[in-house]
């Protein structure tokens, strides 16, 4: 096999691993690119300030791992899959291992490592997976480590929809690849049940990177999941504001998990720091997009919310994810105007109070007690509270969708499938749908004291929805997904089925 | 043949991985390959980390699918031995009969898996290179490591005399006192190389046999059929050796 032949049968799933060192002197800096990749200086110092923590926490025991995104502006890099999915040709997704070890020879006593492996494709949880193995028993970005897996993956066919069967260092990791990323329920148990040996059942592509069994009890109050649902819902701007890049990035990873099968038609980043470029999430200058960004830095709250209000956007919802003091109330206290609510230390002008927030869906009340229950028992085993915060929203976007699935199945003859797509959307009316609507009703709950205040909630949630740009990507998964059922590219019949 | 349910029904089969150990260019990848592909090739190049490969192996009550690492033997890559061998269910420890440094190395790997991989690992000590002994006389002379430096190859092709530094009488002791499966080996040749592999999955028990795992699509179902299905069949772990592998 060539070189250039093996480097690209490498170059169909990941760019390259990179290791970054902190540097007291000069700040993070890159020792180890390889395979060798034409990184443009600005992607490099890029990857170099994502893969830190903004914060040094010299309790830091054990690895960080967390994952970023940031544009890709190395047009040298060359990048290629031959199958679905092809993978982002204008993204790249980073994946880190970060490593603090006491070093007295240190001019900080730490010595910080961080392993980077960067791909167009958005595996985060396949990847970071591969990354524990490299670094579970050795030393970040030991070069034959690097060496051995570059080697390993060299072997690998390129991605394609559906089942894979790759050895990496000693085990054969099942990765399952869904037709959309925006599937519901990648990964959930039983197959997310370890074998004997440690290694996962599989891996679902993009299944979310945290659990809310370790995400919920950063949370303020488990309300703050019906309040943020919403929000995502509807294609609004969230902001994760927590303490550490792992709890972030894995807060957004689960955020959007939420609304699947919908896919969240804004701009996903998990890690944004002081030196992320803010043109992408249409701030200082970029196309206003909405957007779910996960920080650690209040300053950046600042400057982000400030932005954000000086373009007269609508105000981003902000989760705080501060850590842990105890149990997490099932609902928001008000008068707590003593203490500092965040759990933060939040700089001037920024109005931590956060503005009431309107909800149209009726919380699960007991849901809601299955869940703090659970929390308090502290028994449940792993991912039992996360699968049950997946399963809930997933149901609850199904029997959300339900209706609008039915106005599209009846109104709009199902043989015709236009080459494009515009057909379809052409023919979607808003206000025949909302008829429908009040004809056939919803089975999600709604909020309000009369008949007439949830019909209004209701029709307002759907309204809202229906003009949010979520709509528009729904669909579009939708109407692809169809398309290539009906060509029959899909292996499995029921991809459709579950949208 | 000796079952004669093998005929009617599929036999159970199960995933065994098995990690080749042993110094730099003692033949490991060519052992495998002649098992795999029943291909010989003259100076490989040396491994990269580990490849990856996989043979079946059937016997007359089961079928063992072999998933095979075959380590780089290059000293800078000994660190990441422990992931290869962890969880392994076999292992194949390979010196060079033409190098008598190589079997202080397959000593040294076979007293590592003995302290940190599965209690159960079945360990083969294979002298691999037969070839390159004369057949009629092998000699007595164990030149102690004063060559062991040497990492080039040193076969001298062509040559009449025998190039054999470890007697088979020493390393088969060793295997013995160690409870070690023995065996001599040319993967130039073929000689012992399946043999090798039978011996193995016959020493597998077959309590630490897991259903196959996940093979074409499997469902979780099929799975639990499977393992019942060994769960059937236990007992008969001591089959022998006779039955061959699938090459």
């Amino acid at each position: 096999m060539s070189q250039a032949h093996s480097l690209n049968a490498f170059r169909h799933w990941a760019v390259a691993f990179i290791v970054c060192n902190f540097n007291v002197d000069v700040g993070p800096e890159i020792e180890v690119i390889h395979p060798n990749a034409q990184f443009s200086p600005s992607d490099l110092s890029a990857i170099c300030f994502n893969s830190f923590p903004e914060r040094q926490d010299t309790e830091t025991a054990e690895d960080l791992t967390f994952h970023f995104t940031i544009d890709n502006n190395s047009p040298d890099v060359s990048l290629g899959s031959p199958c679905p999915p092809y993978g982002s040709a204008t993204t790249f997704y980073g994946c880190c291992v970060f490593r603090q070890e006491f070093d007295h020879s240190m001019k900080r006593s730490f010595n910080q490592r961080t392993l980077v492996l960067i791909s167009n494709h958005e595996f985060p949880a396949f990847f970071l997976y591969i990354l524990k193995q490299m670094t579970f028993s050795g030393v970040i970005g030991d070069p034959t480590a690097l060496e051995a897996a570059y080697t390993q993956m060299l072997t690998w066919p390129a991605p394609s929809l559906g089942r894979h069967r790759l050895p990496f260092m000693g085990s054969l990791i099942t990765l399952e690849i869904a037709p959309h990323p925006a599937f519901p329920l990648q990964g959930l148990a039983p197959s997310s049940s370890a074998a004997p040996n440690g290694v996962p059942a599989s891996i679902y592509a993009y299944q979310p990177l945290g659990s809310w069994d370790d995400i919920l009890p950063y949370l303020p109050s488990l309300s703050d999941l019906d309040v943020v649902y919403e929000k995502l819902l509807l294609g609004e701007s969230v902001i994760a504001l927590a303490k550490s890049p792992q709890v972030c990035s894995e807060a957004v990873s689960a955020l959007v998990d939420l609304i699947r099968p919908i896919p969240y038609a804004g701009n996903v980043r998990p890690y944004m720091t002081m030196q992320s470029e803010f043109r992408s999430i249409g701030i200082d200058g970029g196309t206003p997009r909405p957007f779910i960004i996960g920080i650690t830095n209040p300053f950046l709250l600042k400057r982000v919310l400030g932005a954000t209000e000086s373009n007269e956007r609508s105000r981003p919802h902000v989760l705080y994810l501060p850590d842990s003091e105890g149990r997490v109330p099932i609902k928001r206290h008000h008068s707590l105007h003593h203490r500092n609510q965040t759990g933060f230390d939040m700089p001037g002008g920024i109005d931590p109070q956060l503005p009431p927030t309107k909800r149209s869906i009726k919380s699960d009340s007991t849901f809601m007690e299955n869940i703090d229950m659970m929390l308090r028992a502290g028994t449940s085993t792993k991912n039992e509270i996360g699968s049950l915060v997946r399963r809930h929203f997933a149901e609850l976007t199904a029997q959300y969708l339900a209706p609008v699935n039915r106005y599209l199945a009846t109104s709009v003859s199902p043989n015709v499938i236009s080459p494009g797509r515009d057909f379809r959307y052409a023919n979607f009316s808003e206000a025949d749908f909302l008829h429908s609507l009040s004809k056939h009703g919803s089975s999600v709950k709604f909020r309000g004291q009369s008949p007439l205040q949830r019909h209004r909630a209701r029709d307002h949630l759907y309204e809202s929805f229906c003009r949010s740009p979520n709509f528009y990507s729904w669909l579009d998964m939708k109407l692809s997904l169809e398309k290539e059922a009906s060509a029959g590219l899909l292996s499995s019949g029921s991809a459709t089925a579950v949208i | 043949m000796a079952d004669p349910g093998a005929a009617s029904a599929p036999k159970p089969s199960s995933s065994v991985k098995l990690v080749l150990l042993g110094e730099a260019a003692v033949g490991k990848s060519s052992l495998v390959m002649r098992f795999v592909n029943n291909d010989f090739q003259e100076n490989k190049e040396p491994t990269i980390g580990a490849a990856f490969l996989t043979q079946k192996c059937n016997l007359p009550t089961r079928t063992i699918k072999f998933e095979i690492w075959d380590t780089a033997g290059q000293e800078r890559f000994a660190s990441l031995a422990p992931m290869y061998y962890r969880n392994a269910q076999a292992a194949l420890v390979v010196y060079d009969i033409t190098k008598a440094s190589s079997l202080i190395k397959a000593q040294h790997w076979v007293a590592e898996l003995q302290r940190q991989a599965s209690p159960g690992i079945v360990i083969a000590l294979v002298g691999n290179k037969f070839d390159l002994a004369s057949t009629t006389a092998p000699s007595d002379a164990t030149s102690n490591g004063d060559d062991a430096d040497a990492t080039e190859e040193q076969d001298e092709e062509g040559a009449e005399t025998d190039a054999r530094k470890v007697p088979t009488k020493t390393a088969k002791a060793y295997a013995d006192e160690e409870g070690l499966l023995f065996f001599e080996t040319s993967a130039k040749t073929g000689m012992n190389v399946t043999e090798v592999f039978t011996a193995i999955a016959n020493a597998i028990p077959e309590t630490s046999l897991k259903g196959s795992r996940g093979v074409g699509g499997q469902t979780s179902l099929g799975r639990q059929e499977d393992s019942a299905r060994v769960n059937l069949t236990s007992g008969r772990d001591a089959a022998g050796p006779n039955g061959g592998c699938a090459c």
